[in-house]
């Protein structure tokens, strides 16, 4: 019998040691260079591009940016070639004031067939967002892809940075949020987002989701409260006509307290978020549904800790469970259980904690690749299982092993291009 | 940077590297998220270099602030989880390796506040105090999340029951 504190000593140790230090130094100081000169060019490449046409000088951001196909299965030396790397960042987007029309609808009800609808090379590299007229990606020279439109032609993106923080605890992430047109590849406008969201007093933008019928976009804004974690207590709702924000406050609702946003409703009428118990700091333990005005329309413990899966294309959420027994399906508007998948078929299928999205009844995955020798890393491959059976198989090959993926129901009437890409 | 400034710079990257990578490789697991998680540190230093009192506290500040606020990010969509090849283990006289292989495996699927916490407590060894001031919360949180992070470790990893609390 050992105490556990020196067995964790050891281990972690064993851990750090694993890796193979890298001197970075030179490498730091380019990338603080390019920092440099970002910040730097920011006001003069804003001027000039001003006179002369923001699609030359604004690069990436804001005129289309490089391309690169997106055609899956082909390994036709895209994954050897890699993805273009996005220029940098330019001057700050002007402010988003609507599309002054509603924005496109998918043609109908979304497919059950998925695509990739973004991508990052690397936590940290470039984003690529799919033109859904021609099937090429582009690299617009954004840090994250937070939503996409169903219709696929807009997207909702940001720009990381950081501020040091006054209180010298540390750098505070900043971002910037904007509207971006997929087909046209720039950036239409920024959201103005300063009378609710201020990194430097702890309340951040964190999770978007688009509405099912695409005039919508909800953000949820996230507060942190020592010993409390991160708690939702914001949502705005941008209106894409009118680049109109209304916010609406949100509250705990039977005893539990909004965390993080899931999705829409599938009828388009409540956004579903996250919660742990009232008071704590720990792993989301229920749900709770808010209609449009922040009033909770229901709110649904769950049985024990899970990290849900959020919905894509149906009003289902995918629990899964810190400890791999049995995954739980449940109804987002009514907290009902609808389903059990074995967690003995869990533990057998590889990439169990990398799940994506549904596809009709079957739960999508990341394959991962574990070596006899032990340790596992992400392979390009994504696998289909049947929720009510477990079993697997591979439905999909991704041109690279992307880590990070944005993936979006198909709409139905895309053009060839594009529909050969839905998988 | 002046070449002075950059000379510095360089030689404090050349020394710090080993131990500051370790650091970043116990909060990711992962050979190149530590490689991208240290450079990015080191980047924001060297911007700041000359005018940082403590650049070494001040990268291992950097460190765990980024490596929470990456998770947050990405959580929702793919999550980098991927493990490296484990080593093979030497020979153990108290028959432990075993143990130990299952806890590194459990450590890597920790959240990643609980994960930073374990690696400031128990392989930097600071005091509970000094974790509370790195990552900017009460020491009471950080004792109850190293708590919580003990009692996940023991769901994670069966093996521990034999384990004294």
């Amino acid at each position: 019998m050992r105490d556990l504190e020196p067995a964790v000593r050891v281990a972690l140790r064993e851990l750090a040691g694993e890796g193979r230090p890298v001197d970075l130094g030179e490498r730091a100081l380019a990338g603080a260079r390019r920092r440099a000169r970002r910040r730097i060019a920011g006001a003069a490449v804003m001027t000039l591009a001003m006179a002369v046409g923001a699609g030359l000088l604004l690069g990436p951001a804001a005129g289309g940016g490089p391309e690169v196909d997106g055609g899956p299965d082909t390994g036709d030396g895209r994954a050897s070639g890699g993805p273009p790397v996005a220029g940098e960042p330019a001057a700050t987007w002007p402010v988003f004031t609507g599309l002054g029309r509603l924005p496109g609808k998918p043609p109908t009800a979304p497919t059950d067939r998925l695509l990739v609808a973004a991508y990052l090379t690397a936590p940290g590299g470039p984003a690529h967002l799919l033109d859904p007229v021609t099937g090429r990606y582009r690299a617009p020279g954004v840090d994250r892809v937070l939503a996409v439109s169903p219709d696929l032609r807009l997207a909702l993106v940001a720009r990381d940075s950081s501020v040091p923080d006054e209180t010298g605890s540390g750098p505070v992430g900043v971002s910037e949020y904007g509207i971006y047109d997929t087909v046209a590849g720039r950036v239409l406008g920024r959201l103005d987002l300063a009378a609710w969201v201020d990194p430097l007093a702890g309340r951040t933008a964190w999770h978007a989701a688009w509405s099912p019928a695409g005039a919508s976009v909800v953000l949820s804004v996230r507060l942190g409260v020592t010993g409390r974690g991160w708690l939702a207590d914001r949502l705005l709702f941008l209106d894409l006509a009118t680049g109109g924000i209304r916010p609406v406050s949100i509250a705990a609702s039977g005893g539990l307290e909004p965390v993080e946003l899931l999705g829409w409703t599938a009828d388009g009428q409540g956004v579903a978020l996250a919660a742990d118990r009232v008071g704590t700091d720990e792993a989301p333990r229920g749900h709770i549904v808010y209609d449009l005005t922040g009033r909770p329309a229901g709110a649904y413990p769950w049985p024990g800790q899970h990290h849900a899966v959020p919905v894509v294309g149906a009003d289902r959420l995918a629990l899964l469970p810190f400890d791999r027994s049995d995954l739980t399906i449940v109804e987002v508007t009514t907290g009902a259980v609808r389903g059990r998948f074995p967690g003995e078929a869990a533990r057998a299928v590889p990439g169990w904690e990398s799940a994506l999205a549904w596809r009709g009844a079957e739960l999508l995955l990341r394959s991962l690749t574990c070596p006899p020798a032990g340790g596992c890393d992400y392979s390009a491959q994504v696998l289909a299982v049947e929720a009510a059976t477990g079993r697997s198989r591979v439905l999909h090959t991704l041109p690279q092993a992307w880590p990070v993926l944005v993936v979006a129901p198909a709409p139905a009437g895309l053009p060839a291009p594009v529909a050969a890409l839905a998988w | 940077m002046d070449a002075t400034g950059r000379r510095e710079f360089l030689e404090f990257c050349h020394a710090r590297t080993p131990a500051l990578f370790r650091v970043a490789y116990g909060l990711t697991g992962h050979q190149q998220l530590a490689e991208d998680l240290l450079q990015t540190a080191l980047e924001r230093v060297a911007v700041r270099w000359g005018r940082v009192e403590d650049p070494d506290a001040y990268v291992r500040r950097i460190l765990y602030h980024e490596y929470v606020s990456w998770w947050r990010r990405w959580r929702r969509r793919e999550i980098p989880v991927a493990e490296p090849p484990e080593r093979a283990d030497p020979a153990d006289p108290q028959g432990d390796a075993e143990l130990r292989r299952a806890l590194r495996a459990a450590l890597r699927r920790l959240p990643p506040r609980q994960r930073a916490v374990l690696v400031l407590r128990y392989l930097e060894d600071y005091s509970e105090r000094e974790v509370a001031a790195l990552l900017g919360c009460s020491p009471s949180t950080v004792s109850s999340q190293a708590s919580r992070a003990l009692a996940r470790l023991r769901q994670l990893c069966p093996e521990l029951s034999e384990v004294n609390r």
